[in-house]
């Protein structure tokens, strides 16, 4: 079995920096993104956000809760190959639903009406 | 409660700019313990150390960011609550979300208080121990972008936090913001231009330590409890998609077939071209990426947006709320979606609060087309409703005071007090502060809820108007709350039954919640009125054992609190009024009666007898004083000279 790693879909990232207060929570019982090993970087004047990890993917709790919290679905605990699939169903949904610039479609599955003309 | 505190910092800071002495407090513990935190020690300080009848732009004058003891865990969401006192002589409190908060937190304080009034412009630094005030001159009188930008490369690092005013707080401008995160306002009420009064320009913070609580493994769990009830893929709320997926603007096309849009000054109900403004336009060609604050379960509640072609091609910036939608198409009749995009950033760039905006232009519109302005008194400009390149060009006149702008600047009430000529028949003010965009003469609650809040109209008060979830409201769970209330009667929203006693409730649970500080958009999903998990997690933070009556009796005294502040600046029953137009003309092509006065009372009469406030005169009783252990307040108020019953 291909080994999973933790992936982020960058131009998803809302910048919430949950996945930092779920990784100190669960590994030093405290909130401080200082000891997190997920760091959001953010770009303000963009509105761009980049996760930046130093993981892997080896969380106490089992599944890592950073992948669990992350609210837009940027994050992903996967195999490689798995990855380059989401990649590109996400490419297409986005030019089906352009909700999906904003979430992922493996969380938000609803079946959408066609888009108002 | 001894030994290790967990939650709270347990320490105040206290700057004096007319001195630049620092001071480094502790925070009292029975305050914890009385008000918990955030807008409720916020208002526990203003009321004691701020006396009646001061200048508002003085010396004497306080700014006091608050944050609590879930403030920088994920539950706090990053809500800082930012409270002085107004021009207009009541309470001002606001709040924004975003990051700062939390920084303030890991820098180890839970309160800023700004006192005295600075000779030149100055910012203040607070690198964890460290709190100095740095020289501003040269950053006085630009916007807020420039702001963050040259504070961040002075101190050099990009991932501190920076709450600023804009030039309109620096100009002393009516309902002028503090905002942080470029785009994160709060203190609509009067924050804005009080910091501006200060000459304090900035406060940025870099905070490296953490927050301990009492109980993490609970914490956990309660955490996933409210994430997993805010699910947007599993909700029994409708509203809970819209806010998470589409952001609250996605609500505008609803807002108008219900006819709740306020339109053209609320004339109107409803936009007759709100398929050019709504929601899936703004996605479509404007919004790019989503943003968020601190840990907030939403998944993309604001939107980085761009214009990139036609008029107003270059805007650049975010978070284009249900409010901004709303208040830059519908109210001021305009269908060019891309303008009020351009008007969303103007505001955000100047540091104006967009309601305000709004609705002095719709009021100056009005006014114009009624024939009560001409073309001389604005400046040439044609103030017919739809026109946005006037709008867009008056947005920037208030900023900086210039011309016409001058008198908007004054805010609507006061404008048509200048003006004359009968053009208050059609202000839209309650306590001198502008309505928002909530629907007043077809949701009785949410009338009832604005015209009593000692802020002047603020739907965050009281926010959600009816339960989201009515299912979930069992009968046990209704005994358990002491909600003895049959909420049918909450959803027949053009009747005035229950309504009192519902916004009561509503009143003590979302200021308990606002005292943690949570956000109150979170009240919402698969928990509707329930809001136990919240007094869970504040045992869980730290360590206490509230229950939910306590909790409860926490938001009414908070309440009560504030409503001795203003009632101590000579407010009373007459200000908690309805503007004309919602109790003269009916509503919409529906025509909704109006909400008369007769009917207003009710409601009114019935909410002060649960508050325990006088009728006649909206002073607490002595007999509630007492039950809220506020004794203090009673004798307070007594020296005063006024006549606690």
């Amino acid at each position: 079995m291909e080994s999973k790693i933790l992936y982020a879909f960058t131009d998803l990232c809302n910048g919430c920096r949950a996945c930092e207060m779920a990784c100190s929570l669960t590994n030093f019982k405290e909130f401080n993104p200082e000891k997190s090993r997920i760091r959001v970087s953010r770009v303000v004047y963009e509105g761009r956000n980049y996760p930046v990890i130093d993981c892997d993917g080896k969380c106490p709790a089992g599944d890592p809760q950073c992948v669990y919290y992350c609210p837009t679905g940027c994050l992903v605990y996967v195999s490689k190959k798995q990855a380059v699939d989401m990649n590109y169903e996400l490419a297409i949904k986005r030019q089906i639903q352009p909700v999906f610039k904003f979430i992922a479609p493996w969380k938000w599955k609803y079946p959408w009406r066609p888009w108002p003309k | 409660m001894t030994g290790k505190l967990y939650g709270w910092k347990g320490r105040i800071l206290r700057v004096n700019l007319s001195s630049g002495k620092i001071l480094k407090q502790d925070l009292p513990k029975d305050w914890m313990r009385d008000y918990v935190g955030c807008r409720g020690i916020n208002a526990r300080i203003l009321y004691e150390e701020v006396k009646p009848g001061i200048d508002s732009f003085g010396p004497e004058n306080k700014l006091i960011f608050g944050t609590g003891p879930l403030e920088g865990t994920p539950i706090g969401m990053g809500r800082v609550s930012i409270t002085t006192r107004s021009d207009r002589g009541c309470i001002a409190e606001g709040g924004f979300g975003g990051f700062w908060g939390p920084e303030l937190k890991y820098a180890g304080y839970d309160y800023v208080i700004v006192e005295g009034v600075s000779e030149k412009p100055c910012y203040i630094w607070i690198d964890d121990d460290n709190v100095e005030i740095r020289s501003a001159e040269h950053i006085w009188g630009k916007d807020t972008f420039d702001t963050d930008r040259m504070i961040k490369e002075e101190v050099g690092d990009f991932n501190i936090q920076v709450a600023y005013i804009g030039p309109a707080g620096e100009n002393l401008v009516h309902s002028s913001l503090v905002l942080t995160d470029l785009c994160r306002g709060g203190g609509r009420s009067g924050c804005g231009e009080v910091m501006g009064s200060k000459k304090l320009k900035a406060i940025a913070v870099r905070g490296t330590g953490g927050v301990q609580i009492a109980d993490p493994e609970e914490y956990g769990k309660l955490w996933n409890q409210i994430f997993q009830a805010h699910d947007h893929y599993n909700t029994d709320d409708h509203y809970v998609p819209i806010y998470s997926v589409w952001g609250s603007c996605g609500m505008t096309r609803m807002f108008s077939f219900t006819g709740s849009l306020q339109t053209r000054n609320a004339q109107e109900a409803e936009f007759y071209r709100i398929d050019d403004v709504c929601a899936e336009k703004y996605f479509e060609k404007y919004a790019l990426r989503g943003t968020a604050c601190f840990c907030c379960p939403y998944a993309a509640e604001g939107k980085w947006h761009e214009v990139r072609d036609g008029e107003y091609a270059g805007t650049k910036g975010k978070n284009m709320w249900a409010g901004s939608n709303f208040a830059f198409t519908a109210l001021i009749g305009n269908a060019n979606l891309a303008a009020a995009v351009k008007l969303v950033d103007e505001c955000n760039r100047l540091g104006m609060d967009q309601y305000f905006v709004a609705y002095s232009i719709a009021w100056a519109m009005e006014c114009y087309e009624k024939g009560i302005l001409t073309k001389q008194d604005t400046d040439g400009l044609e103030l017919n409703f739809g026109n946005h390149r006037a709008a867009v060009e008056l947005a920037e006149k208030i900023a900086y005071r210039k011309g016409f702008g001058g008198i908007l600047a004054l805010g609507v009430e006061k404008a048509s007090q200048k003006i004359g000529r009968g053009s208050d028949r059609y202000k839209l003010t309650v306590k001198g502060l502008e309505l928002e965009m909530m629907p007043w003469r077809n949701l009785y609650q949410a009338a009832l809820g604005n015209a009593t809040s000692e802020t002047g109209p603020d739907h965050t008060k009281w926010y959600p108007p009816y339960p989201s979830n009515p299912r979930i409201a069992t009968p046990e769970l209704l005994k358990e709350l002491g909600l003895d209330l049959d909420l049918k009667s909450v959803f027949n929203t053009r009747t005035t039954d229950g309504k009192a006693k519902f916004m009561k409730f509503r009143y003590d649970s979302t200021t308990f919640i606002e005292c943690l500080p949570s956000c109150v958009y979170m009240i919402r999903g698969r928990l509707g009125i329930d809001f136990r998990p919240w007094v869970k997690i504040l045992n869980a933070s730290t360590g206490l054992d509230f229950t939910l009556g306590e909790a409860l009796e926490v938001g009414a005294r908070v309440v009560t609190l504030e409503r001795s502040f203003i009632v101590r600046e000579g407010y009373r029953r007459v200000h908690d009024s309805v503007p004309r137009r919602m109790r003269e003309e009916p509503l919409g092509a529906q025509f909704y009666e109006p909400l008369t006065q007769q009917k207003f009372d009710i409601m009114l009469d019935e909410y002060y007898e649960l508050q325990g406030w006088d009728r006649e005169t909206s002073i607490p009783t002595l007999r509630r004083l007492k039950e809220l252990r506020l004794e203090y307040v009673a004798e307070d108020l007594k020296k005063h000279g006024l006549e606690v019953k």
